[in-house]
């Protein structure tokens, strides 16, 4: 019996010696594991830089002035917003600018909106952020994911909102005739409603008569030409070279090459797209122009965000530091959007932007030759 | 003998009798062999362990108890579950007696007799488009047991006395071949192959069941406690899973090697077929037994359960004898015709135990003309005495409880009944959000709550509040301000116009009418109501609400009758 009882023992034993060793081995190997999953951080106040807990995922850049303007707005004050948007004066990008923000201070009430338009019959300002603000509601109301994940509740409401919202961008147009905006609203009922490309190219003509340049509709128009909503690849990457190559000097156009590879990316997103030489011309062509453009123009912000990705991308290091410490700290921009945690992917590229420049020496960006 | 010339023009050569048989014997025994070799495999190897000089480490303790759960396990699914001998009140179908159905007893009894086989000792009904003979196992399948003839109601719908003959035939003509003697053989140990796999298969998934169950119950002990995940979550798999690998390979090669015998069995027991019903019969039973499958299966999916969500069935006996009507039917009976006539030309899985259906018709339509035809044979429903009676009572075995619970109406009624009361359903929650926003209000509501009364309330301006108590999808619930306004109005707006449609239909303005071809129900309404419809619904819920619109219509709208011009136009 003694025999058994020793063999059981020496058994014990042995199994011990075995697993003790190997347990140990495999939690070490899943700690590593673990530590590497988790995200590296750096100091961001060594570098100047806002920290990742303090980046405002909200907006692309500060802008107290219409922050007053919507705070006026939703404290029921219509006139301040009037006098906000109609201080834009001819400049119709800025003006399309301003009425988006007016429009977002309408989500949750917008009592003052229709204040200002009973009180100021007429008044071309008022019905222009209606019609902005109902296709925004439109957008909310469909949400941003893919048509498969849309629920036909959500698909009835969004598109009784742009039945509804294109009447009201008629009026717009009607009681404002040299105004571009509000054909640049029904851009997005184009997409929404998925107009032919005939009827598009209409629409485009209304618009660039009035203002062949407007920044926020050859966003939106790449929108429409873009795979997802009514064109395809090669509709989406003609329209932006076109307008690439028409854009005047000092003009933040060249930025729409940028934003179609985004766009292209976001669709088979395995970042091949940056190795083309393509994508080369068009960042040192954004570069020049934002290079140009004067300072404090109401569009910088969303062109660097835009650029700080694309240069991060590119492996253009010394240049995307130079970007992402003109943003600061703000992170609500395309292309960060694009995705679930836009804070995250924003923290992700410029931490890792940061780390490169260190390790390839905090090298300064080459000397641009063109300005 | 034509018989002997025809089973040669099928391909098949009639020679080798004996191979076949003893590959069929073969694969038998080594089934049952399959389980000893196993155990005196795991015996061997725990002997020959035993033996060696270090009999008590840690691996061949391990060995010991390892082999010891996989004879366990392999005694147990192999030796001692047994397939219960089918229990006569368990047995799928409805019995029919030769007392009850002579008729029926008699042209099967003079098929096996002209067969020159055993006339089955049972009839039974079933609802599947199938028609099958079943012996029971005795002594491994070599003694024969009781044999019972399932017939499916279908065939005896869809198709005439001949045919039927032609699929019993087939069915009989299984055993009644003497080159098929070892059929019974070949299919008893399939299907203990079979019961096999399967018992191993549900305990090795019990098994993986029971450990995931395990681990997660780890886990969560272990996150109670704060400590972090357990690095292991894999579930081992136990002895049952690589039993059920062996025994899948085994049934695997089984079936490789019987499908040439059992395609060349299906063969000669359409020769059988052939030479009891005739050619034409055989070939155009053969036919129509993909048809009628669809034509079945459209049937019991979209017209015989069309009223299940509301509570109706068709009248007593048409829940299956409901498909002569839908055979009745012109325009279906071409479709079905068509659809005879190109049969699939593919196997379906290469352990297909039958050859492909144009294969099978195209070699009995090569056999020479035996001049009888097709024509004159009446419907195979004749042959039973009281087919209403007898519909009736498989319907109450195979709908249980729900066919006397359930309300018996018209076919005529059948459509109109179940979407009024689907429309119904989906407004009921705009009443009740009414008459709480009423009550909310301290307003009494007089009269049943209704239309009119809501569009009063609306006229009010309670239409906000009204469509904030209706029930909130998930994106609704997540959205605020202005966008969570613009999903109760989506909400109201489809609720009402469902109540808008029940209302309609209650007044005679449209109706819902069956079809037997194209779609099961067509809507009828008077021409230009669907747009005036949804016109009068934007405008009650725009701002401000306009209800006079809805008002109108629903007093305006001529009822259905003879000067009505009417579209069959589907409302929203």
């Amino acid at each position: 019996m003694n025999i058994v009882v020793d063999i059981a023992g020496a058994c014990l034993l042995v199994y011990a010696a075995v697993t003790i060793p190997r347990n140990i081995r495999k939690g070490r190997a899943a700690r590593a594991r673990a530590k590497a999953a988790l995200p590296i951080k750096i100091d961001a106040a060594a570098y100047g830089l806002v920290p990742a807990a303090q980046v405002d995922a909200g907006r692309p850049a500060p802008d107290p002035q219409a922050d007053a303007a919507v705070a006026a707005a939703r404290a029921g004050d219509w006139r301040h917003p009037a006098a906000y948007l109609a201080d834009a004066g001819y400049d119709w990008d800025l003006r399309w600018y301003r009425t988006r923000h007016l429009a977002d201070a309408t989500e949750d009430d917008d009592g003052w909106l229709t204040a200002w338009r009973t009180e100021s019959p007429g008044d071309p300002g008022a019905a222009l952020v209606h019609a902005a603000a109902l296709v925004s509601l439109a957008g909310r109301v469909r949400g941003t994911q893919s048509g498969s994940r849309t629920t036909a509740e959500q698909f009835a409401g969004f598109h009784r909102l742009l039945a509804e919202a294109l009447p009201a961008c008629q009026e717009a147009a009607y009681l404002s005739p040299y105004d571009p905006n509000p054909y640049v609203a029904q851009i997005s009922i184009a997409y929404g409603l998925g107009w032919s490309h005939e009827d598009f190219r209409q629409l485009w003509a209304q618009i660039t008569a009035r203002d062949p340049h407007h920044f926020a509709a050859h966003s939106a128009a790449l929108q429409f030409w873009c795979e997802k909503w009514c064109g395809s690849r090669e509709l989406m990457f003609d329209f932006a070279e076109q307008a690439a190559a028409s854009a005047p000097r000092g003009s933040l156009l060249p930025f729409i090459r940028i934003y179609a590879v985004l766009e292209q990316e976001s669709r088979d997103p395995d970042y091949s797209i940056y190795q083309e030489p393509y994508v080369t011309a068009a960042v040192d062509a954004t570069l020049d122009a934002v290079d140009l453009a004067p300072a404090g123009h109401h569009r910088l912000p969303a062109v660097r965000h835009l650029l700080a990705n694309a240069l991060f991308r590119t492996r253009r290091y010394a240049e995307a530091v130079e970007q992402f410490r003109a943003i600061g700290g703000y992170a609500g921009a395309v292309p960060w959007t694009y995705s679930r945690d836009p804070l995250k992917e924003f923290v992700h590229a410029r931490t890792n932007t940061f780390i490169e420049w260190e390790k390839a020496g905090r090298p300064t960006a080459p000397p641009r030759a063109t300005v | 003998m034509p018989r002997h010339d025809a089973g040669r023009s099928a391909g098949p050569g009639r020679t080798a009798v004996l191979p076949r048989a003893l590959l069929a014997l073969a694969l038998l025994a080594g089934y049952h062999l399959l389980a000893p070799l196993i155990l005196a495999a795991l015996a061997a190897a725990d002997l020959f362990l035993l033996r060696g000089s270090h009999s008590y480490t840690l691996t061949s303790l391990e060995a010991y108890a390892g082999s010891v759960a996989v004879a366990c396990s392999l005694i147990r699914v192999v030796y001692l579950t047994r397939s219960a001998a089918p229990d006569p009140d368990d047995l799928p179908g409805l019995p029919l007696t030769p007392a009850a159905q002579p008729e029926l007893w008699y042209r099967v009894t003079e098929s096996a007799r002209a067969a020159r086989t055993a006339p089955p000792a049972e009839i039974r009904l079933i609802a599947d488009v199938n028609a099958l003979v079943i012996e029971d196992v005795r002594l491994l399948g070599l003694r024969q047991g009781r044999r019972r003839l399932f017939v499916g109601a279908p065939l005896l719908l869809g198709m005439t006395a001949a045919e039927l003959d032609a699929v019993v035939a087939h069915e009989l003509g299984h055993y009644a071949n003497a080159d098929t003697r070892l059929a019974a053989t070949v299919w008893a140990g399939r299907a203990a192959l079979e019961r096999t796999v399967g018992a191993l298969e549900e305990r090795a998934a019990a098994h993986r069941a029971r450990q995931t169950a395990e681990a997660e119950a780890k886990a969560a002990r272990r996150r109670a406690q704060g400590k972090p995940a357990p690095v292991t979550v894999r579930a081992a798999r136990g002895p049952d899973h690589y039993l059920g690998a062996v025994y899948t390979a085994y049934a695997k090669l089984g079936l490789r090697c019987t499908e040439g015998v059992s395609r060349r069995q299906e063969y000669a027991a359409d020769l059988v077929a052939v030479r009891i019903a005739g050619r034409d019969s055989t070939a155009a039973a053969l036919r129509r037994l993909t048809a009628l499958g669809v034509a079945a299966e459209l049937y019991a999916s979209r017209y015989a359960t069309m009223g299940h969500d509301a509570g109706l069935l068709p009248p007593r006996g048409q829940f299956h004898g409901g498909l002569a009507l839908l055979l009745a039917d012109p325009t279906r009976r071409r479709e079905l015709d068509d659809l005879a006539r190109r049969l699939p030309e593919q196997h379906r899985s290469p352990y297909d135990s039958h050859p492909p259906m144009a294969r099978r018709v195209a070699v009995i339509e090569a056999l020479p003309d035996d001049g009888r035809r097709t024509a004159g044979a009446g419907p195979a429903v004749g042959l039973l005495r009281e087919p209403h009676a007898v519909f009736a009572a498989l319907e109450s075995m195979e709908l249980g409880v729900t066919s006397e619970t359930a309300r018996r109406v018209s076919w005529h009624d059948l459509p109109h009944r179940t979407l009024r009361t689907a429309h119904a359903r989906t407004a009921e929650p705009l009443l009740r959000a009414m008459a709480e926003a009423a009550a909310a209000r301290g307003l009494t509501l007089t009269g049943p709550p209704a239309l009119d009364t809501l569009l009063d309330l609306v006229d009010a301006g309670m239409l906000p509040e009204i469509a904030a108590l209706l029930p909130m999808s998930e994106a609704a619930s997540r959205s605020t301000g202005r966008a969570a306004r613009e999903f109760a109005r989506t909400a109201f707006r489809s609720r009402l116009s469902a109540l808008a449609v029940v209302t309609l239909a209650d007044t005679g303005r449209i109706r819902w009418e069956l079809s037997w071809s194209g779609p099961p129900v067509r809507q009828v309404v008077p021409d230009g109501l669907a747009d005036a419809l949804e016109a009068a619904l934007d405008a009650v819920i725009a701002t401000p609400p306009g209800t006079a619109a809805l008002r109108h219509l629903l007093l305006s709208t001529p009822p259905l009758g003879g000067a009505v011009h009417t579209t069959t136009r589907r409302l929203p």
